[in-house]
């Protein structure tokens, strides 16, 4: 009993020393989207996120870089779709019926990336953001805005949808 | 090939052959000399005979004519005379027809007479002219010159006579001639086939006697029991070498067949004696056997006691064979009703497997409930995200519908957690229907093996109590049998009787026998001594 009570206690301590800290933290947040890419936690902040789509009616096209997994049709408005999985050297599981599609957009470009799931939109202190560690490189440490403790990885949508690369421009002979 | 080698058949039939050789000889010869002889005789008749007498006859008649020619001349008697005239006249022309046919001399002589006569004739005929005319001096004027006329003709006659006597003296002079030459001939001929028969004869008895006389020999010592004779073959084929040939292949086959026998009685001796020591077994064995017969009469008579102790066995078998193919009945009785128990079973083990799948198919459709309200859940979360999303951009004054928001999602989350509990529980629930399936599956399997066990059960009840019927029929066939048996003993018993009794004839028999034997014995001994007469 008195080991118990004793964590009890341990834990309420715990608990208090903690919501101190968010209070402090709450002057300066970053509100973003947590989701799932291969069982790695990614996060986009929610001032270019359009919104978050099931994802329906995926058409493949022909003759594309293997990034491109399609167009869809959201409400009228045709949209690429993007796997970012091809970027961060991550596992290809294939398309899903539970799959989730987070449409970004910045300045006039719109663009759609693919999510495993989604876990929950929150604001996080952008103290506990750090920066990405150096043994990225390329376009991993590109795409990169910076790493929390708890391994989420936030991406940074600007510089992915500046990026030259992503735009497509073959003919097909 | 010499004469010894002839046949007998062959020599028989020269002899003989030469014996008619000669008889043909003398038979041809004889012949011969007889047809001369009687062509001499014949000759003798015919000419010399034939013309003496016809010349007698001529003569007579001429005398005849004279005297009737006299009569005329003498006594005028002409009626009577005249026509005996003319007849001698003719009987003498006919008899000179026959001398100048047959006579064997000159004929002129008959010619002579012929004319003379027919001069005589004229004389004659003028006589009786003149008589007639009654000058019978005339007719004896002529008379004397008739006369002259007549004793020409007698001269003639005469002549002719004596030629002809010559003739007959000489044809009989051949006649002897030739007699004694056909004697002398036939003479010749007989002695020299009597010669010559001599002599075949003598080689014939040469060329057997010998030979003869040598088998005879043998044959005596072959018949005095000698049998050890060199004999060579002879080199004869005629009977007498076959004849020795044979006595000589004889004689082997004696001297062969005496010493078979002479064996065959020594082996008859020794078989004898062993028929006699057999006998003796045989006599003493008999006894044995009556013996043991008194000895398995005893026996048969305990088997009979124990046959009867079996058939009263068989009796109490039959009846307990009896009860228990009652029970038998009982038993498959029972085995049909559990067989319809089971059957029952397996109903209702059918009932319950169409229940558990009825309540697979509602657990099913329940997790399709649960699906959509996950579903549900999911979109609500996404919808409460966006919310959020929205509240961000609307900044200070979408907080409060941030916090709306984030309630939702949490509600969201909860209802998804509520779903995800449900299905877990769903899934217990189907794993357990899903075994219960299963449960009733080997089920069913296990009442349809327990339906067959009580069928092969009922089956074998069925085939015991079948068994025991035939069990109790033989039960009851044994105790026909064992009365059958003990009337068989009591058969055995006076078999037995019989037995003894020709067992006492037996040992009777071997005495007979073992006289016999000593006969028999008796016997190779008489033959022994039979065969030890020949000497081989």
């Amino acid at each position: 009993m008195n080991l118990d009570k004793e964590e009890i206690l341990l834990q309420r301590a715990k608990d208090l020393a903690k919501k101190k800290e968010i209070i402090e933290a709450k002057l300066l947040q970053l509100d973003i989207v947590e989701f799932y890419l291969s069982n790695e936690k990614y996060g986009i902040e929610s001032l270019f996120i359009r919104e978050i789509l099931p994802l329906k009616d995926l058409t493949p096209l022909p003759f594309t870089p293997p990034f491109l997994m399609g167009i869809i049709n959201v409400r009228g408005q045709i949209l690429p779709v993007m796997d970012l999985k091809f970027f961060f050297d991550l596992p290809a599981k294939g398309i899903h019926d539970f799959q989730k599609v987070i449409i970004v957009s910045y300045n006039s470009m719109e663009t759609c990336i693919i999510a495993d799931s989604i876990i929950a939109a929150k604001s996080i202190p952008l103290t506990s953001i750090q920066p990405a560690p150096p043994t990225l490189k390329g376009i991993q440490a590109e795409y990169i805005k910076g790493v929390t403790k708890e391994f989420l990885i936030i991406l940074d949508i600007e510089k992915i949808l500046t990026d030259k690369k992503i735009i497509i421009h073959d003919e097909v002979t | 090939m010499q004469f010894k080698n002839f046949k007998f058949s062959i020599k028989l039939s020269l002899l003989s052959g030469v014996m008619i050789m000669f008889i043909l000889i003398i038979s041809f010869v004889t012949i011969n000399y007889m047809k001369e002889l009687a062509k001499l005789t014949l000759n003798l008749y015919e000419h010399p005979f034939a013309v003496t007498k016809a010349i007698l006859t001529s003569s007579n008649d001429l005398l005849k004519i004279r005297f009737h020619i006299n009569n005329i001349i003498y006594y005028d008697e002409f009626k009577e005379n005249i026509s005996k005239i003319k007849e001698y006249e003719k009987s003498f022309n006919e008899n000179m027809e026959i001398v100048e046919e047959q006579f064997l001399g000159d004929k002129k002589l008959v010619e002579n007479i012929k004319k003379n006569f027919t001069d005589w004739k004229g004389i004659r005929e003028e006589q009786i002219v003149f008589i007639k005319n009654n000058q019978k001096e005339k007719a004896f004027d002529i008379q004397t010159k008739a006369f002259s006329y007549v004793e020409k003709i007698d001269e003639n006659i005469d002549k002719i006579r004596d030629f002809a006597d010559n003739k007959a003296k000489k044809f009989m002079s051949n006649a002897s001639m030739y007699e004694d030459r056909a004697l002398f001939i036939c003479y010749a001929v007989i002695f020299i086939a009597i010669a010559s028969c001599i002599v075949i004869a003598a080689l014939i008895t040469k060329s057997i006697v010998p030979t003869l006389k040598k088998l005879c020999e043998i044959v005596e010592k072959v018949s005095d029991g000698n049998l050890s004779l060199d004999l060579t073959n002879i080199d004869r084929s005629d009977e007498i070498g076959i004849l020795w040939i044979s006595i000589v292949k004889t004689i082997t086959y004696l001297r062969k067949q005496i010493n078979e026998i002479k064996e065959g009685s020594n082996i008859l001796a020794s078989s004898s004696s062993q028929i006699s020591s057999a006998v003796t077994q045989f006599a003493t064995s008999a006894t044995e056997s009556s013996v043991s017969v008194n000895e398995t009469m005893t026996t048969v008579e305990e088997v009979k006691q124990t046959a009867q102790i079996s058939n009263q066995k068989a009796k109490m078998m039959s009846e307990t064979a009896q009860k228990a193919s009652d029970i038998a009945q009982i038993g498959q009785r029972a085995t049909n009703e559990s067989i319809k128990g089971m059957s029952q079973i397996k109903e209702q083990m059918h009932f319950i497997a169409d229940s558990t799948v009825k309540l697979s198919e509602q657990t099913q459709s329940i997790g399709e409930i649960i699906a959509t309200v996950n579903d549900l859940a999911e979109q609500s979360n996404l919808l409460a995200v966006n919310a959020s999303i929205e509240a961000v951009k609307a900044g200070e004054a979408g907080k409060g519908f941030g916090v709306v928001a984030h309630e939702i999602r949490r509600l969201a989350e909860k209802s998804k957690q509520a779903t995800t509990q449900v299905r877990s529980i769903l899934n217990d629930i189907q794993k357990a229907v899903s075994t219960t399936v299963m449960a009733t599956e080997h089920g069913a399997k296990a009442v349809s093996t327990g339906e067959a066990q009580t069928c092969q059960a009922g089956e074998a009840i069925e085939n015991l109590y079948k068994s025991i019927t035939n069990a109790t029929q033989f039960a009851i066939q044994i105790a026909a049998s064992s009365q059958q048996q003990l009337v068989g003993v009591d058969q055995v018993v006076s078999a037995m009787d019989g037995i003894k009794q020709s067992s006492l004839q037996n040992a009777n028999g071997a005495k007979q026998l073992e006289e016999s034997a000593t006969n028999l014995k008796q016997l190779s001994k008489g033959l022994q001594d039979m065969v030890s007469r020949y000497i081989l």
